[in-house]
């Protein structure tokens, strides 16, 4: 055992190593594993809860405008925009039009998502932009089922967006999210780089939220100010 | 890829190098448990990031060597080289007989003289941070807290709010609007620190030790750059050694028997570790590092501290006072704090808890500042969103997909949060020195180098040190502390947070601390006193 009367006063003991002392490893061991305890905890969780967010390793570019893209060069763009290669960049995704002059008319990701029939669910996703989007600009929006569930509101300048979609019924067992960037009669001269919108935070869940009762299932948060 | 593997082989090396020391005589080869926990706690909270660090600025600096582009020579090099090993040499090999107090004395008063000098000659145009703190600093002592703090809406305004409050709107209030009214004082406070520093080394690694470790922690060149600016990290620092010495006397109080002194020093500990986190938002860190030595010393040692005493029940005492009583006196001052509207609202903490985690958790993000505060700070701080529920779906999710990916984004931001030296250019924005011209391209480049090459050899002694102090066959426990803080605030800042060297301001004197004990231990044949 370590002198404690030597350790606290600081003068030098004659007793063992510090590191000999087979109750501070307890402690210290109780600490890392209680550390990673935590951490396996918070994967399990993440696991078999609804905390996991939407994996965006997934989700395909779709594209229109002047030139129509082919599928290949479509997808190196898409990819481009991302923050790295696709197996580093799970839960976010960027998108931004090229510049208006000639660029696309519009991009968008979607996915299908596997649900359940007879189900309802809820959609979240933050949206931000590198820039603030003033109104009758840069449109976001986001389909679900191929129908508008929520779209830019005409406000502005604003460079984040909270956007919840609720009551969400899957079509086939499945519910097509697709989240969409498009330019309206925007011309900027000279021509510049459109902001780009970074879409993270997606989550995708059962809730028993219907949304607005004979409505569309749209529900979208304010729009935060810059 | 180039990149990836070499830190996968720093990594791999580190290892080796781990079990390699472990199969040593000396503490580590106490058994694979220390070697575990020892490898664990110290080694991914300081000894890993320090290094790829070190290798970080070795790059960087010898790559100038070099590059004919860059104004720094083999030279200027050289002579910091010189000039660093000139003051170590120096301090440790002392004449014994002109007397320890002449010499700390002698290296105060050259050091705060040096400094003084420097702060008077330079002209500092304030940026970032520094400018928002002064401005704020001025706009409080003219119109007063009540009528500004209605003007703070936003969570970094009051988190700047509560950063002057116990440093920077004192000395205005008292010493008025000219800069020297904090650059004295940072200059005192910085030797304040170095003196602290010098104590608590003293008694663990002796004389030797100390000397090294307070010529160290004087000369390091950003703590002479940081002296001319408003800034909370030099009294960040200060209050950390405050902190630090306060816990360390509550336990030799507890050893020598005078339990209700100890329960009173620790008390000023939680008011210390208050005024830090005000001060440095690192006081939970302070906190939590104290609370896991201190559980070690009171709760499991078999030998609880201090001599039997009848009737007492040491171990329920040193618990309360190693352990407990920081933890609620920091917590009662703090909850009365916010209720008085001198810290961030609890509703607006609520808020906005979260978004700095949530800005730096990414595995894929390189944490740098600049990425951080262009890409999440200004469009976040304004959703009103729960950020704390979105952070940790973001960690749960993050560490269930890329184990590997966290591991690697942790040596990278070691790369940001070890660049030591860099801030030199942060320091020195702007600055003009009085009959030189700005300091700006070809010589700040130079500043900047230098700097950077100290803070090489600092790492470098740092991470030896290290090694030194695994395989010392005896370790004072107390002198952990400053370790396991260090330990536990770079694993959170590279697991969790946006990684700014500035956080690590700190280091320039904790390090300093085990630079001493590898530079100034005894030498061959030489007695210490």
């Amino acid at each position: 055992m370590p002198d404690v009367h030597d350790h606290a006063t600081g003068a030098p003991s004659e007793g063992r190593g510090l590191f000999r002392s087979a109750e501070l490893l307890v402690v210290l061991a109780a600490a890392v594993a209680a550390g990673a305890l935590l951490l396996a905890l918070l994967a399990v969780a993440a696991e078999r809860t609804d905390l996991l967010l939407l994996d965006f390793r997934e989700w395909r570019p779709v594209a229109s405008g002047v030139g129509e893209p082919s599928r290949s060069p479509l997808e190196g763009y898409f990819n481009g925009l991302q923050a790295g290669p696709p197996a580093r960049r799970p839960f976010r995704l960027t998108l931004q039009l090229e510049s208006a002059a000639g660029g696309l008319g519009f991009l968008a990701a979607e996915r299908e998502l596997p649900a359940a029939a007879g189900e309802l669910y809820c959609f979240r996703v933050l949206a931000s932009t590198s820039a603030p989007v003033t109104a009758g600009g840069l449109g976001i929006a986001v389909y679900v089922n191929d129908a508008v569930a929520w779209s830019t509101p005409l406000a502005g300048p604003v460079r984040g967006y909270a956007v919840a979609v609720s009551g969400i019924r899957p079509r086939r067992g499945k519910v097509k999210i697709r989240l969409e960037l498009r330019s309206s009669n925007w011309q900027p001269s000279p021509p510049v780089p459109a902001p780009a919108v970074r879409f993270e935070y997606a989550s995708f869940r059962r809730c028993e939220d219907r949304g607005p009762e004979g409505q569309a299932p749209v529900r979208a948060a304010a729009p935060g100010a810059r | 890829m180039i990149q990836g593997a070499v830190y996968g082989l720093v990594f791999l090396a580190a290892t080796a190098y781990a079990v390699r020391t472990a199969r040593r005589q000396g503490p580590l080869a106490a058994g694979l448990m220390v070697r575990a926990v020892l490898f664990l706690v110290t080694g991914i909270g300081v000894f890993l990031p320090a290094l790829v660090g070190l290798l970080n600025l070795s790059n960087r600096t010898l790559a100038r060597l070099v590059n004919p582009e860059v104004a720094v020579t083999l030279g200027d090099l050289l002579l910091t080289t010189l000039a660093v090993a000139g003051l170590v040499l120096g301090a440790r090999h002392w004449p014994v007989r002109l007397g320890e107090p002449a010499f700390v004395a002698l290296a105060l008063v050259s050091a705060i003289g040096l400094k003084l000098a420097y702060v008077f000659v330079v002209h500092v145009e304030l940026v970032s941070d520094f400018a928002s703190m002064w401005g704020l600093t001025s706009l409080l002592a003219e119109h007063g807290l009540g009528a500004t703090r209605s003007s703070l809406t936003f969570f970094y305004h009051w988190a700047h709010f509560e950063r002057v409050l116990p440093y920077l709107l004192p000395l205005r209030l008292a010493f008025g609007p000219q800069p020297s009214s904090y650059t004295v004082a940072n200059v005192v406070l910085g030797a304040a620190s170095s003196l602290l520093v010098y104590r608590m080394t003293r008694p663990w690694f002796g004389a030797g030790a100390a000397r090294v470790a307070l010529v160290v922690s004087l000369a390091a060149v950003e703590t002479v750059l940081a002296s001319a600016i408003p800034t909370h990290d030099v009294p960040g620092a200060f209050y950390t050694l405050l902190s630090l010495t306060l816990v360390l006397a509550a336990w030799r109080l507890h050893s020598q028997g005078r339990y209700r002194a100890a329960l009173l020093v620790s008390a000023g500990f939680g008011l210390a570790v208050l005024v830090l986190d005000v001060q440095r938002t690192t006081g939970t860190v302070m906190l939590l590092s104290s609370a896991l030595l201190g559980l070690a010393m009171a709760f499991v040692e078999r030998r609880a501290p201090g001599p039997p005493a009848p009737g007492r029940n040491r171990q329920l005492v040193a618990t309360l006072s190693l352990v407990l009583i920081p933890w609620v006196v920091f917590g009662a001052a703090d909850q009365a704090l916010r209720r008085a509207a001198l810290r961030v609202p609890s509703a607006l903490l609520a808020r906005a808890g979260g978004l700095g985690l949530a800005a730096g958790t990414d595995s894929w993000g390189d944490g740098g500042y600049d990425y951080c505060f262009e890409n999440y700070t200004i469009p976040y701080n304004a959703l009103a969103v729960n950020w704390s529920s979105l952070t940790l779906a973001k960690l749960a999710t993050d560490t269930h997909h890329h184990p590997g990916a966290r591991v690697a984004s942790y040596l990278r931001k070691a790369t940001v949060l070890f660049d030591l030296g860099s801030q030199t250019y942060f320091y020195l924005n702007a600055a003009e020195l009085r009959g030189l011209g700005p300091v700006s391209g070809p010589r700040a480049d130079r500043v900047l180098a230098i700097s950077r090459w100290f803070s090489a050899l600092f790492l470098g002694a740092l991470v030896v040190a290290f090694r030194r102090l695994w395989t010392m066959p005896e370790v004072p426990l107390p002198s952990l502390l400053p370790l396991l803080y260090l330990a536990v605030l770079t694993a959170i800042l590279l697991f969790l947070a946006e990684v700014q060297p500035r956080y690590l301001y700190s280091i320039w004197y904790l390090g300093a601390i085990y630079v001493g004990a590898l530079l100034g231990g005894p030498a061959r044949g030489e007695a210490e006193s």
